[in-house]
């Protein structure tokens, strides 16, 4: 009797949620939006800007401008050999810091072993200094307005990937993290048909950094300071010859 | 065709060049990113100077990509030039050395002969490459032209695109100037 009334109870108060459930949907619907999974065409009341598909692609633009530290610099990247990553960042957006500091690493790798250029906006809007504070070690940082004009940049970090010898922009979008980007690179390179592989960027060294290395290879090969064949005296020495 | 000024020097940059006019940091100097320093690395371009090295500023514009950490004659560079391709830079020295005999050929080439290239003036012999260097002084200022043919062969196609880079470039007197920081 009393699992009776329970039941009774419990299929009311189902029979309310379902019905309020129904209205609210009623009342979404009227407003433009269908929740509805299995909806052919989600529509939507409000118009959302989306952006629209580009007949052709955009044609990228060769990079100059000056650098965080004064210096002047100019970068092909339409006709180049090779794909250019292009990095619009700011020194002042959280997410941006995330890219300032993978762009450090000295492993990064970046697909379709393209360049990396990290672009920020000129003198006018940024600033110097703190722009140096972020600046990877061995990646070129130019400060240009006009680049980000060129390539319409409606947000940082945004990224535009081109190819080289056509100078075609194959991909570009927002990004929020560098593994993000990393998936929507190796997706717009073979939806482009192009190859994702990814090697590893030269680490620069400078001469410090040169000399120990070398310094290290001999070590290995058993020259060590003062050996015998670090000073030639013939001809035979120098060729390697007995 | 794009132009770059920087350190009171200025020069036209082709279509299919790069180019850049900087200074190497000198050593404490902070113009190296905190991650640079940490690395130990150079986030200026190419190698910072030993202690005590007064740095003075370079052109580099190459037909080829401008590696970050590039020597000033070019290693890093060199290697990476093909038949048809060009380097060229433009390293000043300290305004005192002026006046002295080296530099005593005043402003710098335009009208560089193709036959002068050398593939004995080359700072690191490679095969096929040829150079010239030539000193002078403009502006009261003192520089090295250096420039390096990937294909000595070619050196009559190449050299005149050398000519028109060089015909744009402008050599201003020379302001000092103070740390970056």
């Amino acid at each position: 009797m009393v699992l009776a009334v329970v039941l009774a109870l419990v299929s009311v108060l189902v029979a309310g949620l379902l019905r309020s459930h129904a209205e609210i949907l009623r009342s979404l619907h009227g407003l433009g939006v269908d929740l509805d999974p299995d909806a052919a065409v989600p529509t939507l009341g409000v118009t959302v800007p989306r952006p629209t598909a580009r007949s052709e692609p955009r044609v990228a633009v060769d990079i100059v401008g000056i650098t965080p530290t004064g210096d002047a610099a100019s970068i092909t990247v339409v006709g180049a050999q090779h794909s250019t990553l292009l990095a619009f960042l700011t020194s002042g957006c959280s997410t941006c810091v995330e890219f300032w500091n993978a762009f450090s690493e000295p492993e990064l790798r970046i697909p379709g072993d393209a360049r990396l250029v990290v672009l920020t906006k000129g003198q006018e809007a940024e600033s110097p200094a703190r722009l140096r504070k972020f600046m990877p070690p061995t990646v070129p940082v130019v400060m240009s307005s006009a680049a980000w004009d060129a390539f319409d940049v409606p947000v940082a970090p945004y990224f535009a990937f081109v190819d080289g010898p056509s100078g075609a922009v194959v991909g570009e979008g927002a990004a929020g993290s560098w593994l993000h980007l990393v998936g929507m690179m190796e997706q717009a390179l073979a939806d482009a048909g192009m190859s994702t592989k990814r090697k590893g960027r030269r680490r620069a060294e400078n001469g410090r950094a040169r000399e120990a290395r070398a310094d290290r290879d001999l070590l290995s090969a058993g020259i060590e300071p003062g050996h015998a064949s670090l000073y030639p005296t013939t001809d035979a020495d120098l060729s390697g010859g007995s | 065709m794009s132009e770059l000024d920087a350190h009171a020097l200025a020069v036209e940059v082709p279509a299919g060049w790069e180019g850049r006019i900087f200074r190497r940091a000198e050593a404490g100097e902070a113009r190296m990113a905190s991650a640079a320093v940490q690395m130990g690395v150079p986030a200026v371009a190419g190698a910072s100077a030993p202690p005590g090295e007064k740095t003075m500023p370079l052109v580099h514009l190459a037909t080829v990509p401008l590696p970050h950490d590039a020597a000033d004659y070019g290693a890093g560079i060199v290697e990476t030039l093909g038949a048809g391709d060009a380097f060229v830079v433009l390293k000043e020295f300290d305004a005192a050395e002026a006046g002295e005999a080296i530099f005593e050929r005043e402003g710098i080439p335009r009208d560089i002969d193709p036959d002068v290239f050398d593939p004995a003036a080359l700072q690191r012999r490679l095969p096929n490459q040829a150079g010239t260097q030539v000193f002078f002084h403009e502006a009261s200022r003192a520089f090295c032209l250096y420039a390096v043919l990937g294909d000595y062969a070619r050196r009559h196609e190449v050299v005149p695109r050398i000519n028109e880079v060089l015909a744009t470039v402008r050599i201003e007197p020379r302001v000092q100037e103070g740390p970056t920081d």
